[in-house]
């Protein structure tokens, strides 16, 4: 979600096969984490990227683990040979060819990338995207969302959001919308993450979720 | 040489899905309930203007989403009962009666089902607000708030939120809040 | 029908596996090991295909030995998981994949941690503190789950929830072996494919060994 001069990005901790929940703490990267479930077994999981860049992987548990070390590898490679961070738009093609590259046999991932990007100004710019599993972007103005609880999301999201939120109400909506979609959804839940993203601090946040 | 019978098959396709989107909030003691006026087919639009709430009483509304032949026909046989009941009783019917009598209704065509889904809204005899939710073949739950159709996996969630912030902790919780901030929650 | 269970105690993790090798409704063996010991401190279980576990497991077995020989030093637990699950996360893109899922019990020597780690045959990682395959999973996360719920809920602390704490991170490996007990008592009352034997093996601080229960 994209507020005033920041951008938060959310999600749950799930980790399940079909209806049987395996873990509601995907935990194995430094600062922050995961979530939730698919076809057939699914959790979503929100890495950091860059100080200012978080992308979340929600789909197939194992292409979320595989595609994170893809991503870690390539965006380390970059930031070696170019001596600068990777922007947040340039991170996202990255992601969104390394989908397309897998056109007819993907990866059963749908990324939500969130950042702030670097105007040549100086200044800074909020900066969200989402794609399907193929890599087709959609760089929205307000928010994206995406897993089992998509519909979900929508609903709430587009009833709660408003323009030029300032971090602790973006935070509040970002976490009111993704609790209230997940506790709609028998394969979203056990827990929730937030980022929030500023000039200068990421707020990283776990929520207390219903459990059942 | 072509002259073997060859098997035939014939097939029944009673059921359509026409759209649209009902939705109900109970509060202390008035209920909202709505529904959106379109009728469609896959992605044909058949008329914009097809009402799907109806009143039953003075104290009664059914929406009814789903197949709208089936929802048409059965808010007919609801009003013809509640019909026959004022001339019985010499009153109109109370909520909690009518959700049952839905459940009967519904019930009774378990193995060729009306598909509808309904919400019932009203005022229950002792003044509060209610809202009674059904699936097509009768199971049914009053809750605080419902809705049902197209986009229930949108607004659903989205009414938890903003129409139960109790949910949580009682099953059908009464609103008490002004009715203008319900009324906003349609704009 | 196959099950393993693992979970973790106060510097070990315990792994349990059913010793039935069956074909079709014929059970051919009843005293079969599906735990390989991967080094001194590194347990796996494996369950599947019947083919295909073996064939993977010793693969396994194999290449983390030449890790170890090569480098004079063997791969920690985290290391050992993360190359098991890309080898399976390669395999299931290929044209025949294995169809093995695992449990990677260890001890890190390290920063003197159990680790336990479920596997599937997806690659799909997660680091739990108990972990079960198989239908006999159903019955024992259920019942491992029962502390956790205790504490979320905020529950006092009574002496008598000694007896609702199936799983506890803290526990002695008596505890923790009564409460793998449990488990296997569990899925042997509710389960109608029931296997009636299996091995347990433990890992700590002093390497992997065999216990009876």
């Amino acid at each position: 979600m994209v507020g005033k001069d920041c951008v938060a990005i959310a999600s749950d901790l799930r980790l399940g096969t079909q209806a049987l929940g395996i873990s509601s703490n995907f935990q194995r990267v430094p600062v922050s984490h995961f979530s939730r479930v698919c076809p057939s077994l699914t959790i979503c999981q929100v890495f950091p990227i860059t100080d200012r860049l978080y992308v979340g992987l929600p789909g197939l548990g194992t292409d979320v683990t595989t595609l994170y070390e893809r991503f870690r590898y390539r965006v380390n490679m970059y930031t070696i040979k170019e001596e600068r961070e990777i922007h947040p738009e340039t991170f996202t093609h990255m992601v969104s060819s390394t989908l397309y590259e897998h056109r007819f046999g993907p990866y059963f991932i749908e990324p939500v990338v969130a950042g702030l990007s670097k105007l040549p100004t100086g200044g800074l710019k909020p900066f969200i995207a989402a794609m399907d599993l193929i890599g087709c972007i959609n760089f929205a103005k307000d928010f994206v969302v995406a897993g089992t609880a998509s519909s979900k999301l929508y609903g709430v999201a587009e009833g709660l959001w408003e323009p030029d939120l300032e971090p602790e109400d973006l935070f509040e909506t970002i976490s009111q919308t993704l609790l209230n979609a997940v506790d709609r959804d028998a394969f979203s839940g056990w827990g929730a993450v937030v980022h929030v993203i500023t000039k200068d601090r990421v707020i990283s946040r776990t929520l207390k979720a219903r459990m059942d | 040489m072509d002259s073997i019978a060859h098997p035939t098959q014939r097939q029944f396709s009673p059921y359509s899905d026409n759209g649209g989107t009902i939705l109900a909030i109970a509060g202390a003691d008035f209920t909202v309930i709505a529904g959106d006026t379109r009728q469609s087919e896959g992605y044909s639009i058949q008329t914009r203007y097809a009402p799907k709430v109806f009143p039953l009483t003075d104290r009664a509304v059914l929406a009814v989403n789903g197949f709208a032949a089936d929802g048409n026909m059965f808010v007919k046989k609801v009003k013809q009962r509640l019909e026959w009941y004022r001339h019985a009783h010499s009153k109109d019917m109370p909520l909690r009666a009518i959700a049952r009598l839905i459940q009967t209704m519904l019930y009774a065509r378990r193995f060729f089902p009306f598909y509808v889904y309904n919400i019932l809204g009203g005022i229950e005899e002792d003044g509060t607000g209610a809202v009674y939710s059904f699936d097509p073949v009768g199971s049914y739950e009053r809750e605080a708030c419902r809705a049902a159709g197209a986009a229930q996996s949108l607004v659903q969630p989205f009414l938890d939120n903003q129409a139960c912030p109790f949910i949580h902790t009682s099953p059908f919780v009464v609103l008490t809040v002004d009715n203008r901030d319900i009324a906003d929650l349609f704009q | 029908m196959e099950t393993s269970f693992a979970l973790t105690g106060k510097g070990y993790v315990i792994v349990a596996a059913d010793t039935t090798a069956a074909r079709s409704i014929v059970k051919m063996k009843d005293d079969q090991d599906k735990i390989k010991e991967l080094g001194s401190h590194l347990l796996m279980a494996y369950s599947g295909e019947p083919g295909d576990t073996i064939q993977f497991a010793e693969y396994v077995e194999r290449n983390i030995r030449l890790y170890q020989i090569r480098n004079l030093y063997p791969l920690r637990p985290s290391a050992a998981a993360s190359w098991i699950r890309r080898s399976l996360a390669e395999s299931l893109r290929s044209r025949n994949a294995y169809t093995v899922n695992l449990l990677i019990g260890g001890y890190d020597l390290a920063d003197h941690k159990p680790t336990l780690y479920w596997i599937d045959y997806l690659g799909t990682v997660v680091e739990v503190p108990f972990a079960a395959h198989g239908y006999g999973s159903y019955f024992a996360l259920s019942l491992l789950d029962r502390w956790a719920i205790a504490l979320t809920r905020g529950r006092p602390r009574r002496h008598t929830d000694i007896l609702l704490r199936y799983h506890n991170p803290e526990a002695t490996l008596e505890e923790g072996l009564a409460t793998l007990k449990r488990c296997i008592n569990e899925v042997s009352k509710r389960l109608i494919v029931s296997p009636d034997r299996y091995k347990v093996k433990v890992v700590d601080k002093d390497g992997v060994r065999e216990v009876e229960l």
